[in-house]
């Protein structure tokens, strides 16, 4: 591991920002942080970068504490969220900031700030000043100088916020590229999870200062651990109901008369009956069919809306007064349903997971 | 910057031979870092050290001398330069307000103040909206020419007007010349001519506000009030002026303050006859040496100015039109 | 609807006749600066500099020397501590930070009628009057609060985060404020100090009380001259100023802008 948080907390007059944070990052990978605005994930990484000081709690280094460690000695860079660039040194000047606090020879700083140029792809920008450069170069201006110093932690703090869409989903990629070519590890925050999706090795979710989940963006998604995560992720359905049955790795919950969902769990005795449980399923994972599958979660509903989007077709369909929505990829010889339909709606026990209900 | 044998990498890890500079130092030291105080950015008593010097310079001279005259108004005159500290007495306030001289001061001064502020809020309210329809170089050309008589020497200001309205002067000797008067006109030293020379130099305190709060508008209401049958006399009357209030009043406030307290150009324009305020304050602390007295002039001066003041802000801001000030 | 044509021209036709009074003083001042004779009057065939030369016999040159070391001083003391409480007012919060901020910048507000009175008071019962320190931080106490508006400005543009992102690529808080922050300031501190240098050297209310008989500003000399004699040596010493104060006032905008200091 090369960077480790352990039980960091930090309050601001009064406000706890973030509680007990405990997580660790490997060597070379892009770790993400996201959740909604608020959530601490910007406290964490200031935090590490040494803006702010813990009120409890360790950051490791490479086995070495730098909990208390004054900014300008840390081995981490901060790429901003409005970039920060220095308005009056040119681009060159810029990137050769970080070299020259250093204290690098000067013969050397040339040919690097050049191959970082090179590396963002702005290689005849040197003497142009941030103020004639667009957003999106600022921002690869504002990277390559925090990459220049050759960090051990790479953070990025919203990055892309700033950016219209189009120019967002180009960079994101582009940092990713650059970051793996490197082989920087890094740390991306960001409030938009199919940003993170996209380019993290590891995900953690944050919600209101705590950790919800950590993992791999598969994980996340395909086994949310808190009703948080499955919401903040990705949409879903959720339906509440009361354990009645059960079994080895499956168990049965019913949530009206006619609906009682069947799904997996790990045998870790958690699961008993009469728990009231909250269980979720991803709009994706419902398939829609004229007559019922047998041995799968399969129950009967009315369409109550039918959006034709082109490569896809969303359905809302209501069972026992639950609306449940379907996205279905528009594939050869698709089963339209419209408006006024009876379909079973349907769904395998690995289909769907399972919290236990905490009362809202 | 990290590196492990010591040998400088780029950011892509080709190394660099080094070269016989000293080696570059890295980041994560062999030493282990100390705690530092760094991260207590609540030290509370750094600021007001570095605000010390002018907080002591600010008291002593300012709220201290403030306060003492003040306080001084309220003793009785023992001698020039003296006051007997031992009782306190509105005298000075009675002497004042119970003598029509000095209320007739005061009125003058009242007066001629409010003159001055309509002149300047009239004139100024055209010239706003004139410069707010100009573009940006114009509009700052044309703006230094209303900035910089400002900070040029009231004294300067004022010769320029004796050079216009005395008996000799400019004006008087064109309609002499041109027959179309036969004495010459009393210009000078007079209310006219402190007037004048007021609206002159305190003009820019009211366009400034007013061309804040004309530029400030959103232009778009025009057109909608257009664009709905209003013609442009009705949008002016209904739409921008009730709109551009805060600034007129802002600005009026301004004018009114400044000329309430003026001295040099009353006392270089107005000449003997034409005394105001300012002037009695000023002959009651050196001629007289009065100190209490000429504090209490002093005094009834900001009072009546910021009582005249706050009267007419809430006045504006009643009723219908709270909505605009917010 | 009426034409929007016709009232553009009422318009335009108004403020030309404005700006012709309000630089009309100004234009005649200069003109009449280079009169060849003892009246008033616009130089039409002959031009002459003697009223230049009378500068000097008049005593002028006296009252010039000490604006300029008051002015020059003042604002210097003015710049310093202007900074620093402008530098403290934006980077930190503390308590009581409102009223010292209403406390810097009252002198502004307050008359300097009502400012003059009591200091003159003062000065004279504390001992300090006639003392050139005595009219230096009279000065510095009414331009102050222009410096600190300048200096916040400069401070405000140059955003925390650009400090921090300075001593996050390695820097020591010395080498961020030497590197970052200077060099983003520095043209407001200019600006802020020829500001303060143009109020102190044109004031005239205030010094009036205070001023004894050792020490003469030159406004306060050419008040008193125009009082009593008034000839067109005004107009040179005028010309000299206005042309001085101009410069100094397009340098200023040119580095920061009129309207935000004022503004």
């Amino acid at each position: 591991m090369e960077l480790e948080l352990r039980g960091i907390s930090k309050s601001f007059a009064g406000f706890q920002a973030v509680t007990a944070i405990s997580f660790g990052i490997e060597k070379g990978e892009l770790f993400s942080m996201v959740g909604p605005s608020g959530c601490g994930k910007t406290t964490i990484l200031r935090l590490i970068s040494g803006f702010l000081t813990p009120d409890e709690g360790q950051i490791i280094l490479d086995g070495q504490d730098i909990t208390f460690a004054p900014i300008n000695k840390r081995p981490t860079a901060l790429v901003f969220q409005n970039y920060a660039l220095f308005p009056h040194l040119s681009v060159f000047d810029n990137i050769a900031f970080g070299l020259r606090m250093h204290t690098v020879p000067r013969r050397d700083i040339k040919p690097l700030v050049k191959e970082a140029l090179d590396l963002i792809r702005l290689p005849e920008s040197e003497e142009k000043y941030p103020s004639q450069l667009s957003g999106g170069q600022q921002q690869r201006v504002a990277l390559a100088r925090a990459l220049v110093i050759r960090p051990q932690i790479l953070l990025l703090d919203e990055p892309l916020s700033n950016l219209d869409a189009k120019l967002r989903e180009n960079l994101r990629i582009e940092i990713r590229q650059i970051q793996k070519k490197v082989g920087i590890t890094s740390i991306f925050v960001t409030h938009d999870i199919s940003e993170a999706f996209a380019m993290s090795d590891r995900i953690a979710v944050l919600n209101s200062g705590l950790i919800e989940q950590v993992g791999s963006p598969v994980t996340i998604y395909e086994s949310p651990h808190t009703e948080f995560v499955a919401s903040f992720v990705g949409k879903s359905n959720q339906v509440l109901g009361v354990v009645d049955s059960v079994g080895d790795g499956v168990a049965w919950a019913r949530v009206t008369n006619s609906m009682r969902i069947c799904f997996r769990h790990d045998n870790d005795g958690r699961i008993k009956e009469q728990l009231k449980v909250r269980l979720m399923v991803r709009p994706e994972r419902i398939s829609l069919v004229k007559s019922s599958t047998p041995n799968v979660n399969s129950f009967l509903g009315v369409v109550k809306l039918a959006v034709y989007l082109g490569s896809e077709v969303h359905y809302e369909v209501d069972i026992d007064g639950y609306t449940f929505i379907i996205e279905r990829q528009n594939h050869k010889n698709p089963l339209h349903f419209s408006q006024g339909d009876r379909v079973f709606v349907e769904w395998g026990d690995d289909d769907c997971s399972w919290y236990s209900h905490t009362s809202d | 910057m990290s590196s492990s044998n010591g040998v400088m990498m780029t950011v892509l890890g080709t190394p660099i031979p080094p070269t016989n500079a000293p080696p570059v130092p890295a980041a994560t030291a062999k030493r282990p870092m100390r705690r530092k105080a760094y991260g207590k950015r609540r030290v509370n008593w750094f600021p007001l050290l570095l605000l010390t010097p002018l907080l002591v310079i600010m008291v002593i001279f300012f709220v201290v001398p403030l306060s003492r005259s003040v306080v001084i108004s309220f003793f009785h005159f023992s001698g020039p330069g003296t006051f007997d500290s031992s009782q306190l007495t509105i005298q000075n306030y009675k002497d004042f307000l119970s003598s029509p001289f000095y209320l007739g001061i005061l009125r003058r001064t009242f007066m001629m103040s409010l003159i001055v502020t309509i002149l300047c809020v009239a004139i100024g309210y055209p010239v706003s909206y004139y410069m707010m329809q100009l573009s940006g170089r114009k509009q700052q050309i044309y703006m230094f020419c209303y900035l910089a008589p400002w900070l040029i020497n009231v004294v300067v200001k004022a010769f320029g007007w004796t050079l216009i309205l005395s008996p000799a002067g400019y004006i008087n000797t064109i309609l002499l010349n041109l027959g179309i008067i036969q004495t010459p006109l009393h210009l000078m030293y007079n209310d006219f001519s402190m007037i004048v020379g007021l609206t002159q130099g305190e003009m820019v305190f009211a366009v400034m506000p007013i061309l804040a709060s004309l530029v400030s508008m959103d232009p778009e209401l025009r057109s909608a009030a257009a664009d709905l049958g209003a013609s442009r006399v009705k949008t002016f009357m209904r739409i921008t002026l009730p709109l551009s209030l805060p600034g007129i009043v802002a600005g009026s406030v301004f004018v009114f303050t400044m000329s309430m307290a003026a001295y040099t150009t009353p006392a270089l324009l107005g000449g003997v006859k034409v005394r105001v305020m300012s002037y009695i304050a000023y002959q009651q602390n050196t001629s007289t040496l009065n100190f209490p007295f000429g504090s209490a002039v002093s005094v009834i001066l900001v009072i009546f100015t910021i009582v005249v003041v706050q009267v007419y802000m809430r006045a504006m801001a009643s009723g219908k039109r709270k909505v605009i000030f917010r | 609807m009426s034409s929007g044509k016709g009232k553009s021209v009422f318009l335009t036709s108004f403020n030309v006749l404005v700006t012709v009074f309000m630089l009309a003083p100004m234009v005649l001042v200069i003109l009449t600066s280079f009169t060849p004779g003892m009246f008033y009057e616009i130089p039409t065939t002959q031009w002459s500099l003697q009223w230049y030369r009378a500068i000097i016999d008049v005593g002028f040159l006296n009252g010039f020397v000490v604006s300029m070391g008051l002015a020059l001083l003042a604002a210097l003391v003015s710049l310093i501590l202007g900074f620093l409480a402008a530098f403290v007012m934006t980077r930190y919060v503390f308590k009581g930070k409102v009223m010292a901020d209403a406390l810097f910048m009252a002198p502004i507000i307050v008359p300097a009628v009502a400012l003059g009175v009591g200091l003159l008071q003062f000065y004279v019962n504390v001992g300090l009057y006639n003392t050139f320190f005595a009219l230096l931080l009279a000065h510095v106490v009414i331009t102050v609060p222009y410096i600190i508006r300048t200096a916040a400005v400069s401070l405000s543009a140059v955003s925390r985060e650009m400090e921090l992102a300075a001593m996050d690529l390695g820097a020591t808080s010395r080498q961020s404020f030497v590197h970052v922050t200077m060099p983003l300031i520095k043209s407001g501190l200019i600006s802020g100090y020829i500001f303060a240098f143009l109020i102190s050297f044109g004031e005239v209310a205030m010094t009036i009380f205070i001023i004894g008989s050792k020490y003469t500003t030159l406004p306060v000399d050419m008040f008193n001259y125009m009082l009593q004699v008034n000839t067109p040596v005004i107009a040179a010493m005028s010309t000299l100023l206005i042309v001085f104060s101009i410069v100094l006032m397009v340098v200023l905008d040119r580095l920061f802008g009129l309207r935000t200091i004022i503004g």
